[in-house]
């Protein structure tokens, strides 16, 4: 092993001086240090240990039994080496530089150390990195930030260096909080603020001025990672064969005619709350108006479809929602009641993602989740291509706060980097989407109800197109006729933050009716009171109609300034009473009850079942705005709200007004 | 006598002239020493350093804003500092990622922290905190379990805000009069009497309700039916001991009363409840018995001016030991204001705040006096039921990976609940990994 082996292969020797060992004892440990501290300085305790001990091994092994079988097996070698010499000063080479490389490569190497070190000490500390999705991605961005962080622990013997916390809001409220650069009042309604935003939309101004004029968010060109177009999304086993047999080459306009020809009935998801239902109408409306091609041209707003048109396209849709029980929501909430009451006349406006996941039974969204397990072979969709349809984008923006780590912008990078890459195209091919310029591969298959190889443009509308739809389709939508039936308890005289519950829930109201078009109906009731009938503050009546001599928004405020909370939550009573008033539906108007409350119902005489009972089949929906101590999962507001397709939230007192606004959107009717 | 003639040099020659430069020159030092770092030193300096502190915290979820109110209270007294909250909507896995995000990022301001006692290891290990001077603290009266939540090796990193430990809830117009079954057997046995006996409810569905949707509450409820059957998910060295057979009885017990059964033992729909939604199943009369935190008893009177709740209901320990829940006030590590920020963390934690937020907001109070007082006890008669649950009540694994912990452990409880109580093939070595931030095998 060492020097005197040399010598040791041309004849025995001697045991070697005592000095020589020494000095050899002395090389090869500083050869193993010499190689450790090539890499570095050890950053932690177990290096320091590991080159300590190596170095006293390495310092050990010219002594002892190890040199004497490393002296026998390399004197065959050593003999056949000549001059003999060179021997010594050669195997001495050899042996630093063999100690020198282990101290290098195996002591201080970064893997082994931190390998040792995390089953030792733990895991260093992962970045945090919060990652803000729609309702309707959620799911698929979940399983994104899943896949990169596993696969980036599997890079660091399971230590993952960055916690994605993806979580989702509408894509409104989320631009909405973005531009005003996410104040400690959307910390308080919404939640974390996000470093990366992945909305899925149809809009190309999500990272432009116009969401940065402020100041406050200099956010970075967005990078589209996959689009996904929609679809006519029909029961593959009822599907009409005029429709299946022509899948890729109709126009939205054509198919929507032939559908009704048939007498099939069209859902979509409602554009206030959806993407792809904003889209969704973009792409119909363009299709009517004759200029799908042209939708990136602002000067193409001007060519959409007719007031008539439209007015046709929403009626329809409406009847559809209405006559099959569909709720005013989301694709999430479309595709949910699809799953629990499969229709089997309806073409569902969906993307293409979202009718895959419903197939294969992968989760679709936190709203439903008893959705997600794969539906009888007889309720699955089949995907029909309109010609003329867009593509849902999924830009991610990098949103670049100030008084971010370092570690917190490189991995927001990194995640765009992967997602772009290779790795990240195919897990966004798994979760349903396209990825741009890749060949999609499962789900995107025909067993799936998809056709993979279809082809639709790549073309994002313009803002002001999109603005004018928006426009285009409030003015077509049915009006609404909305009774508010608001609690007033003693339990709303409970403070909240300076006022009591029951003066923020007035003033959320007042501020709500702003959206209430002369064309809607509306009237206000209060209930409290054990066994008391609510009572009538304002009659239902057109939002233009002067109420007492003033009109109707004037004669709601005053009304609701002259309660004075107290007694019980007649609630049931109050929303049985609320829907037999508004009944019977008027097919030119969507017929609904909102309820403001915050607590459990007290004094009504009826139970659950009587509730359902007096609700059903009435042709109205009930939405229920739960504050306080008030819940959706009450079993008679959950099941009321459920068989009128209606909905319940659980608002706070902060976002009580966003909440109630919200729903009346939904029902509201444009100028 | 002659005089030696010695060769003095010019020091010895100018002896007096240099003893006195350098005794001068001592003399300044010495005195510019004093000024510069004594004086200033033994000179009281402001008591606390000038500001607006910033509490970073999830929600209110207590009754009237108490929280706030004592704000309001702090902000009142004179030659304080004024505070502020910043309150972070969601669940404790948002709030967590926004806490963790600020810390990361600096801190941003921000000079308390009021984390979920489950964070405290890593918020300490991972440099976030600033330890607490124990000196000036007053530890007298604080519960010792919410206190032991705090400590992380030998040094203080919080104080208590409000602790929690969960309680069994029993419908008394079912369950036979006298004392509450204190063990699964026995709330088995009961509920199997309830039911076999002539109904008196048409609304009842099942026995017992309790938090089983796939969030932090499963997690919870999981530990303690665990514990309950006698088993550990995690012993005292630190190894992970969820394969045994106690542990398995745990778990058994939830997923065979999970299923279809006459009587059916547990509410179906706890699979989706969160602690809201099995309490709404209690007050709905779905269910015999619930398990829930302390704040669902006020819930539960809540709703009108009648006194009468929905149901009639009283409260008892659960079975086995509670995991106790709550929230610690810790200061941030980069704050500048560490003084006043530990002087706002003891007020706030101090007996009269804490009665307070007890009385008012409904926090379990973290000082014995709170439960001690007459009126409590009259007002509200599950104080001593509460107290008693959290005396008795234990951590979950301590770990600065404990976000991780929880969502390995959940995958494996979910799989065990349905799949007749059995865990996953190499859970427990997934789970030691979880421990150590590791998300692999």
């Amino acid at each position: 092993m060492t020097g005197s082996d040399g010598a040791d292969a041309a004849s025995p020797d001697p045991v070697p001086p005592r000095r020589r060992e020494v000095f050899e004892s002395a090389l090869v440990a500083g050869a193993v240090i010499a190689g450790a501290l090539s890499t570095g300085w050890p950053e932690n305790g177990l290096q320091w240990i590991l080159l300590v001990t190596a170095a006293v091994l390495g310092g050990l092994a010219p002594r002892g039994p190890l040199r004497v079988r490393l002296r026998a097996g390399l004197q065959p070698v050593l003999r056949r080496l000549r001059p003999r010499r060179l021997r010594r000063p050669l195997v001495l080479v050899v042996v630093v530089v063999v100690a020198a490389g282990l101290g290098r490569l195996l002591l201080l190497s970064p893997d082994v150390t931190a390998w040792a070190s995390a089953r030792l000490f733990g895991c260093p500390n992962p970045t945090q990195v919060q990652v803000l999705a729609t309702p309707e991605g959620l799911t698929a961005a979940r399983e994104m930030a899943d896949r990169f962080a596993t696969e980036q622990a599997g890079e660091r013997h399971g230590c993952a260096p960055v916690r994605l916390y993806v979580y989702a809001h509408p894509l409104g409220t989320a631009r909405a909080a973005l531009a005003r650069g996410w104040t400690v009042d959307a910390l308080r309604t919404l939640g974390p603020r996000p470093d990366l935003w992945l909305p899925g939309s149809g809009r190309s101004d999500l990272g432009t001025p116009g969401l940065t004029s402020n100041g406050l968010l200099p956010a970075a060109e967005p990078t589209l990672v996959a689009t996904t177009p929609l679809v006519l999304a029909v029961p593959a086993q009822a599907a009409p064969p005029d429709l299946v047999a022509r899948r890729d080459s109709l126009r939205w306009a054509e198919a929507l005619d032939l559908l009704d020809r048939l007498r099939w009935s069209v859902v979509r998801p409602d554009p206030a709350l959806s993407p792809a239902g904003q889209l969704a109408t973009v792409a119909m409306y363009a299709s009517r108006g004759g200029a799908p091609q042209r939708l990136a041209d602002p000067a193409s707003a001007s060519t959409l479809v007719g007031r008539t048109d439209a007015r046709g396209i929403e009626n329809r849709i409406a009847d559809g929602l209405d006559g099959n029980g569909y709720p005013l929501s989301d694709a999430v909430g479309l595709l949910c009641h699809q799953w629990r009451s499969p229709a089997p006349r309806v073409a569902l406006v969906v993307t293409e993602q979202q009718m895959v996941r419903f197939n294969a039974g992968r989760p679709i969204g936190e709203q439903c989740p008893e959705g997600g397990g794969a539906p009888a072979p007889a309720q699955r969709l089949l995907a029909v291509y309109p010609v003329d349809t867009l593509g849902l984008e999924y830009p991610l923006v990098t949103l670049s706060w100030p008084r971010r780590s370092t570690g917190q912008r490189e991995w927001s990078e990194r995640f765009r980097t992967w997602l772009t890459g290779e790795a990240g195209r195919q897990a966004l091919n798994d979760a349903g989407l396209r990825p741009p310029a890749r060949p999609v591969g499962h789900p995107l298959t025909e067993a799936l109800g998809v056709l993979s190889g279809v082809a639709y443009p790549r073309v994002t509308p313009a803002p002001a197109v999109l603005d004018r739809v928006d426009q285009i389709q409030a003015a077509a939508q049915r009006p609404g006729r909305v009774l508010l039936a608001l609690d007033a308890s003693g339990s709303m005289r409970r403070a909240v933050g300076g006022a009591t519950r029951y003066a923020v829930a007035a003033a959320a109201v007042n501020r709500s009716l702003a959206f209430m078009s002369d064309r809607d109906e509306f009237g206000l009731w209060v209930f409290q009171g054990s066994g008391r009938p609510p009572e009538e503050l304002v009659p239902v009546g057109p939002g233009g109609e002067r109420v007492a001599g003033l009109p109707r928004r004037e004669a709601t405020t005053r009304a609701l300034g002259d309660v004075r909370p107290g007694g019980d939550t007649p609630l049931y009573l109050a929303i049985a009473r609320g829907v037999a008033a508004l009944g019977p539906p008027d097919p030119a108007r969507v017929s609904a009850l909102v309820v403001l409350t915050d607590g459990e119902d007290h004094g009504s005489g009826m139970d659950a079942a009587d509730l359902v009972t007096a609700v059903r089949g009435r042709g109205v929906r009930v939405f229920v705005v739960a504050i306080g101590e008030a819940s959706c999962a009450t079993l008679a507001i959950r099941e009321a709200t459920r068989v009128t397709a209606g909905g319940c939230v659980v608002a706070s007192p902060g976002d009580v007004e966003a909440e109630l606004s919200t729903v009346f959107r939904l029902l509201w009717g444009g100028p | 006598m002659a005089r030696r003639r010695v060769n003095r040099g010019w020091l010895g020659r100018h002896a007096g002239v240099v003893g006195f430069v350098v005794g001068a020159g001592a003399g300044i030092l010495a005195t510019a020493v004093i000024i510069v770092y004594v004086v200033p030193a033994l000179r009281p300096g402001p008591r606390w350093e000038p500001g607006t502190l910033v509490i970073l915290s999830g929600t209110d979820e207590g009754f009237g804003g108490q929280r706030q109110s004592l704000i309001d209270q702090w902000n009142a007294l004179p030659d304080r500092p004024d505070a502020e909250i910043i309150p972070i909507a969601g669940g404790t896995t948002a709030q967590r990622a926004e806490m963790v995000d600020y810390a990361q990022a600096g801190g941003r301001g921000v000079d308390i922290y009021n984390l979920d006692v489950t964070l405290i290891a890593e918020f300490a290990d991972f440099g976030y905190l600033r330890s607490l001077d124990e000196a000036t603290v007053d530890f007298d009266g604080f519960l010792p379990g919410p206190l032991r939540t705090c400590r992380r090796g030998d040094r203080l990193w919080a104080l208590p805000f409000n602790t929690d430990a969960a309680l069994l809830y029993y419908r008394t117009d079912l369950v036979p009069a006298g004392p509450a079954p204190t063990s699964w057997a026995g709330i088995t046995n009961t509920i199997e009497t309830v039911f076999t006996a002539r109904r008196t409810d048409e609304r009842l569905v099942a026995g017992y309700a309790g938090q089983l949707r796939d969030y932090e509450g499963l997690t919870v409820n999981a530990i303690e039916a665990i514990w309950a059957a006698g088993g550990e998910v995690v012993d005292d060295s630190g190894d992970v001991v969820v394969d045994s057979p106690e542990a398995r009885e745990g778990l058994r017990r939830l997923a065979s009363g999970l299923s279809a059964g006459n009587p059916q033992l547990v509410l179906p729909d706890s699979r989706e409840h969160d602690e809201s939604g099995s309490t709404q199943a209690f007050r709905d009369g779905r269910v015999v018995f619930m398990r829930n935190w302390p704040v669902a008893y006020r819930s539960l009177l809540a709703g009108g001016e009648s006194s009468a709740p929905a149901v009639p209901f009283d409260v008892a320990r659960i079975p086995g030991r509670s995991v106790l829940g709550g929230q610690n006030l810790a200061v941030a590590a980069t704050s500048d204001q560490p003084r006043a920020a530990q002087e706002l963390i003891q007020f706030l934690t101090g007996p009269r705040s804490q009665q307070i937020l007890f009385e008012r907001g409904g926090f379990a109070a973290t000082r014995e006096v709170v439960y001690s007082d007459p009126a409590v006890r009259a007002n509200f008669p599950y104080a001593g039921a509460l107290l008693d649950a959290i005396q008795q009540a234990d951590l979950r694994p301590v770990t600065p990976y404990y976000a991780l912990f929880s969502e390995v452990f959940r995958q494996g409880v979910r799989q065990a609940l349905t799949n007749g109580g059995e865990l996953p093939p190499g859970f427990a070595n997934r789970l030691a990994n979880a421990l150590k931030g590791i998300t692999t095998e």
